[in-house]
């Protein structure tokens, strides 16, 4: 595999800058002339030398965007809407991403222009792209299962996975403010591509006991497909039958192969590399919803090698509800388990918390069309913790990193012309717009900024008092097992 | 090694094929011909008590756990009328008897705990203050800020407080909730299976609007009579009065071009209310351009009339218009009745039956 931590491979470089064009109405003068905020950083790796999660992304949704992608021929086939290896190689070359936005504030109406400058090195970018390929982003057309490219001439295509990223990004910064060259498909049937939590500090997936439960319950369905036809998204599964001597006359057993679980976990999960689908798969075997098929010495290493393969154990029939269970492991016995005593906001707080529930949470706002208010609430948990760290270790270039981020938030969910406004009082909306154009212009940068955070994290509590009030009893109505 | 053919167990396998001839069953009720009705209207309209009252007329209601569920929602209303309402009578100087005086600073002071929310004592003090007909009128002045059902919690302050409180199905129907994005509910009505959407009516949710627009049959637009005197707190169009925003809003979803074959219905909601605060709000001080006689029958006539006449509906609906009192659960069953008429007829025209 492909890493970026060799020497000779500097990482990607991300530049941002974000320029306030002065409309400025005549009155007061706040004593700077034009100010841009600048801020310019390496983008952090992880241990096994892949950008951190949310710059991969980023990287790779302005990757697609500038890429214009139409009809290729591969093996005397025409794909439509598809690209070559080259063609993203060209793209990467030169990656810039602008985008113009309207402030308006105290001081008049500015446009806003940020100008994301993504620097790719070279020898980086097939690495980059294969690592996008791995993380099945990106597919080869003739051989979807590929890891590796062949030729720079091959044709490529987005999976799922790749359309519901892009089009997350396109949702989160307004079709209108980028021109995109490529036209997504729409895949609302599609399921939901399986969020995953990380730490920020160091980008490792965050699990818990229930992750892996509800994993193997999205991976193998609510019942044993005996017609089960092919269906992608599930893992298949083979019946092995043994034949004893003694009573029983035969057990059956469902066998999985490893590399079915490998490729279905990359595939539905935003899981991003095979280290982190190997750490995720190790933890169905410690919580033995899998056994080895074959006798081994590291009974909780998972392995996708050929032919490995695995059995389901009794207690993973239960979980997902194949054989009768006295216990029951429903999504809203799990809410219960939580604690019944705390109030409905303290409630969703743990919910959002809790990587499993807070994927059925998200599909459940997703089904409403109110996803955006739990994108605000965790983008401003992010930004949150970023901030404190940076403003207490009192970290300049950290600070200006997160005004950045502070402007990201702002455009997406806060502007006038946010395509996905929040629903807060007009007040409110006219504070935080104010002291972001005041933390644009007016130095110290930090001081305003503080307010700004601390406007931010008012705007997040209305929005979780809305959802406690709201979405939150009808998801917890739409869980009870007599409705489904 | 096979594909899983069969499985190993009788029990197992019966069980299993119930649970799948269960799931298909339910599959086609679904893909039966349906009837599409969008609840839309400005916020605050009485949307979702008009989705709660057809839950309880039309399915099987609450269940207990649901009535429970809703204890934080009601006694946060309280909670923040009152406050809001102590907040007002500071500002305004409201002559007050010692007694009184006492009772807004245990609402001034007093600080929730999440478990409760309220306490018993806090309850007593709203509902003593509420007694006071200065405070009343307090309240009338500044009622824009305050959510509808505010009296209607002050009055039942003392029930909501105490310990072992269980809502009432008025005190459900009178919570006050924003709705976020959109949620369904269905239902059947004489062998016609209904899907009834329920919207958030805030601006920064209309935009949601549009992803449950296709193939409507009906739209059941909600208008608060009680709004004439009341501004807006959203931003662009702060301090514009309500009513004139839900006339504008009207305007823009019939003459769409996504419901020219949709049957429109419009509910005057909020009649209870509105009928009180003309007592003590004349309603041409907000609509000096009225003229006529200043009795409940005009006024909402004149109303009618900003919704309905031919500058607005230019694409001439046939429009049905309903006067409502969304909390009147005996209201809307009489009015629901109507409506059913119309949304038959409607089905059968649009099978060319009728």
């Amino acid at each position: 595999m492909c890493s970026m931590v060799e020497p000779q491979t500097p990482p990607p470089c991300y530049d941002s800058i974000t320029a306030a064009d002065a409309h400025r109405v005549s009155g007061v003068d706040w004593g700077v002339r034009d100010r841009r905020q600048h801020c310019s950083r390496f983008m952090k790796m992880t241990s096994y030398g892949r950008p951190f999660s949310k710059d991969f992304l980023e990287l790779y949704s302005a990757m697609i965007i500038s890429t214009p992608f139409s009809k290729n021929r591969s093996r005397f086939r025409t794909i439509d809407s598809s690209c070559t290896l080259l063609q993203l190689f060209a793209t990467l070359e030169n990656l810039e991403l602008s985008q113009l936005n309207r402030l308006k504030g105290n001081t008049g109406n500015k446009l806003l222009k940020s100008t994301t400058k993504f620097t790719v090195p070279k020898k980086a970018a097939k690495c980059l792209c294969e690592m996008f390929l791995n993380a099945r982003l990106l597919q080869v057309v003739h051989n979807p299962m590929a890891r590796k490219f062949t030729t720079e001439k091959c044709v490529l295509q987005l999976t799922n996975k790749g359309i519901s990223v892009v089009a997350r990004f396109l949702q989160h910064n307004g079709d209108d403010s980028i021109h995109a060259n490529v036209s997504l498909p729409s895949n609302d049937s599609a399921p939901v591509i399986i969020p995953v939590s990380r730490f920020s500090s160091t980008d490792q997936v965050l699990q818990d006991a229930s992750f892996p439960e509800m994993l193997l319950q999205r991976m193998l369905g609510p019942y044993p497909k005996c017609m089960r036809s092919r269906d992608e998204s599930l893992v298949p599964i083979y019946l092995n039958t043994i034949h004893g001597k003694k009573q029983p006359p035969h057990i059956t057993k469902y066998l999985l192969f490893g590399i079915d679980i490998a490729e279905w976990l990359m595939n539905h999960t935003m899981l991003l590399d095979w280290n982190e689908v190997v750490s995720v798969a190790n933890n169905l075997l410690l919580y033995s919803y899998l056994s080895h098929s074959q006798p081994t010495n590291e009974p909780y290493s998972f392995s996708f090698e050929k032919g490995v393969s695995y059995y389901l154990t009794p207690k993973a029939l239960e979980t997902v509800g194949w054989i009768e269970n006295p216990s029951g492991a429903s999504v809203i016995q799990h809410i219960q388990q939580l604690d019944s005593h705390s109030s409905n906001k303290e409630l969703l707080e743990s919910i959002l918390k809790k990587p499993s529930l807070q994927t059925y949470f998200f599909e459940f706002l997703k089904k409403n069309f109110c996803d955006e208010n739990q994108q605000f609430y965790s983008e401003v948990c992010e930004f949150n913790d970023f901030f404190s760290q940076a403003s207490q270790a009192n970290d300049i270039i950290a600070v200006r990193e997160s005004f950045v981020h502070a402007c990201g938030i702002y455009n997406c969910f806060l502007s006038p012309a946010a395509p996905n406004a929040v629903n807060l009082p007009g007040d409110l909306y006219e504070r935080i717009s104010n002291h972001m154009s005041l933390a644009m212009e007016v130095e110290p940068l930090d001081e305003w900024l503080r307010i700004v955070h601390k406007l931010f994290l008012e705007a997040q509590a209305l929005i979780l008092d809305l959802m406690a009030g709201d979405s939150l009893l009808k998801f917890l109505e739409s869980q009870h097992p007599d409705e489904q | 090694m096979v594909m899983i053919g069969a499985l190993s167990k009788d029990g197992d396998s019966r069980k299993i094929s119930q649970k799948i001839e269960k799931q298909i069953e339910a599959q086609q009720k679904k893909n039966s011909k349906t009837y599409k009705i969008l609840l839309l209207g400005a916020s605050d309209s009485g949307k979702s008590t008009i989705s709660k009252q057809i839950k309880i007329l039309n399915t099987n209601g609450f269940s207990q756990e649901e009535i429970m569920s809703f204890i934080p929602v009601i006694r946060r209303n309280l909670l923040d009328s009152a406050k809001m309402l102590i907040k007002f009578v500071g500002n305004e100087d409201v002559p007050l008897d010692p007694l009184n005086i006492h009772n807004c600073e245990i609402i001034e002071r007093f600080i929730p705990n999440p478990g409760e929310l309220v306490s018993t004592m806090f309850g007593k003090a709203i509902f003593d203050l509420w007694t006071v007909s200065n405070i009343r009128r307090c309240m009338y002045r500044n009622d824009s800020l305050l959510i509808d059902s505010a009296p209607y919690f002050f009055q039942r302050a003392t029930a909501i407080c105490s310990p072992d409180y269980v809502p009432s199905i008025d005190d459900i129907l009178h919570s006050r909730n924003s709705t976020m994005g959109i949620s369904e509910i269905s239902f059947s009505l004489d062998h016609l299976q209904i899907r009834m959407f329920d919207v958030g009516g805030q601006r920064t949710e209309r935009r949601k609007w549009i992803y449950c627009f296709e193939n409507v049959n009906s739209i059941i637009f909600c208008v608060s009579l009680n709004d004439f005197d009341k501004k807006l707190f959203e931003r662009n169009v702060a301090n514009r009065n309500r009513l004139l925003e839900s006339v504008a809003l009207f305007d823009s979803i019939i003459n769409s071009q996504w419901f020219v074959e949709s049957s429109i219905i419009l509910f005057l909601n909020k009649f209870d209310l509105f009928r009180k605060k003309l007592e003590h709000v004349p309603f041409t001080d907000h609509f000096p351009q009225f003229s006529g006689k200043n009795n409940v029958k005009n006024i909402t006539k004149f109303i009618l009339w900003m919704f309905v006449n031919p500058s607005v509906n230019r694409q001439r609906h046939n429009i049905y218009p309903h006067i409502t009192t969304a909390v009147d659960t005996s209201n809307i069953k009489v009015v629901f009745a109507a409506v059913k008429e119309t949304i038959l007829q409607h089905s059968l025209k649009e099978v060319g039956m009728f």
